[in-house]
């Protein structure tokens, strides 16, 4: 993959996740980010997906709020990618190519994870007390971030793959 | 190289929780000993903070009785310390100190010689006897404490309002010119309320009528409190003077 087109599709797909998060952001946690960044992941392999996070989450915050949360917002999105990665190599060792349900599911529970991990701050500052508290505070916000991943998922994953699989083969060749 | 990555993706991901957990913890358990020790300064300023009320109200009481009122305080601080030898909580001794404070305050406000013998009469028995004791006191426990609290509102020229207050214990500023007002019928514009309560004028006199500094300030025994009139507490006695501050 050449560095220019690399980065040329990073800004594209970071100014899409960029774009949704402040348009979405009267909708509580109803965002296609995770779902998008899952599918470059899959497509574009791990490294993309985390320069992609990086870049979404920096520029994104500047306009949303910036503060220690960032840095967990980075960490949960890259747990977000090694995992969707760890899946995808599974299916790989398998020969076969997930299906889009299935997908759409571990989306579903990458909303948990997402919670989890930023609500990790709060661990970091009051101890388990905090965490038990700010998390199960935070759970039903979890649970709309989970659907909304589901949904966005199940939307944009054949738009999205079409069109990257297009732009990968054009590189290829 | 994608193989690479996601080792050390793996690797950054776990270090980063390593570095979490180990913060975490290190901060609960400081926070868990915070909150032992805390507990144990909060009983001990409770217990100075009693003597220092004692103290203060000596003071005000002239020569003969400070006398006979610092032995009660002897007497009283030998008091406690032999019932903390015994095996009552801490708790207990702090309830019973209060009802010596109670009691010191309503001794004072009656300022009366006779009583004063009396109360240190009642305080040196019982040092035999502790059970004879907390049952003198036990009724005074339900009485609601009432304060005396001297009250000036200074407008430009003139003073507005100048009076005394009774008022029940743990009010604060605010409750003290709001009773006095409404019996006065002056008027009294405020914003927000509870402990962040701010008065924006009184009797007509508003802030900002003399320039973009001025205002409604208040001291209690002449210092300026650094906290609202809603959050500080008045003590018996205390003079709280309201004025109002311009500069053009």
């Amino acid at each position: 993959m050449s560095k220019v087109k690399e980065i040329s599709l990073i800004g594209i797909l970071a100014a899409v996740n960029i774009a949704s998060r402040i348009a979405l952001q009267s909708l509580p946690n109803i965002k296609p980010v995770t779902s998008i960044i899952m599918i470059s992941v899959m497509i574009f392999g791990l490294s993309f997906g985390i320069k992609l996070t990086f870049v979404t989450t920096i520029v994104s915050n500047i306009f949303l709020g910036m503060g220690t949360w960032t840095f967990f917002q980075i960490l949960a999105w890259i747990v977000v990618c090694l995992l969707t990665q760890i899946l995808i190599d599974f299916y790989k060792t398998l020969h076969k190519e997930p299906p889009i349900m299935v997908m759409a599911i571990f989306s579903f529970l990458m909303g948990y994870v997402f919670g989890f991990v930023v609500s990790l701050e709060q661990f970091m500052i009051g101890g388990i007390g905090l965490f038990v508290s700010y998390y199960s505070a935070g759970l039903f916000f979890d649970t709309l971030h989970a659907c909304g991943n589901f949904f966005f998922y199940l939307v944009c994953a054949p738009l999205l793959m079409k069109i990257f699989i297009k732009e990968k083969e054009k590189r290829l060749n | 190289m994608e193989k690479n990555i996601k080792k050390y993706t793996l690797l950054f991901v776990i270090i980063c929780f390593i570095g979490i957990g180990i913060i975490g913890i290190y901060n609960s358990n400081s926070s868990l000993r915070k909150n032992s020790s805390q507990q144990e300064t909060e009983v001990q300023m409770q217990e100075e903070k009693d003597n220092s009320i004692q103290q203060e109200k000596t003071s005000e009481q002239n020569e003969d009785e400070e006398k006979q009122s610092h032995e009660t305080n002897e007497v009283s601080n030998e008091n406690q310390s032999e019932k903390k030898s015994t095996p009552s909580s801490s708790s207990k001794t702090s309830t019973t100190q209060q009802e010596n404070t109670k009691k010191e305050t309503q001794t004072s406000s009656i300022s009366n010689q006779s009583e004063t013998n009396h109360q240190t009469s009642s305080t040196e028995k019982p040092s035999n006897t502790s059970e004879n004791n907390q049952a003198q006191q036990t009724p005074q426990d339900d009485k609601i404490q009432e304060y005396q609290v001297s009250l000036k509102i200074q407008g430009i020229d003139s003073i507005i309002g100048n009076g005394s207050v009774e008022i029940e214990a743990g009010k604060s500023v605010y409750d003290v010119l709001k009773v006095y007002t409404d019996s006065q019928k002056i008027e009294v514009k405020k914003s927000g309320s509870g402990t962040t309560v701010y008065i924006r004028g009184i009797a007509g006199l508003n802030e900002f009528d003399h320039g973009p500094r001025s205002g409604w300030m208040y001291k209690v025994n002449g210092v300026s409190p650094n906290v609202g009139a809603g959050s500080y507490k008045v003590q018996n006695g205390d003079q709280i003077v309201w004025y109002y501050v311009y500069s053009e």
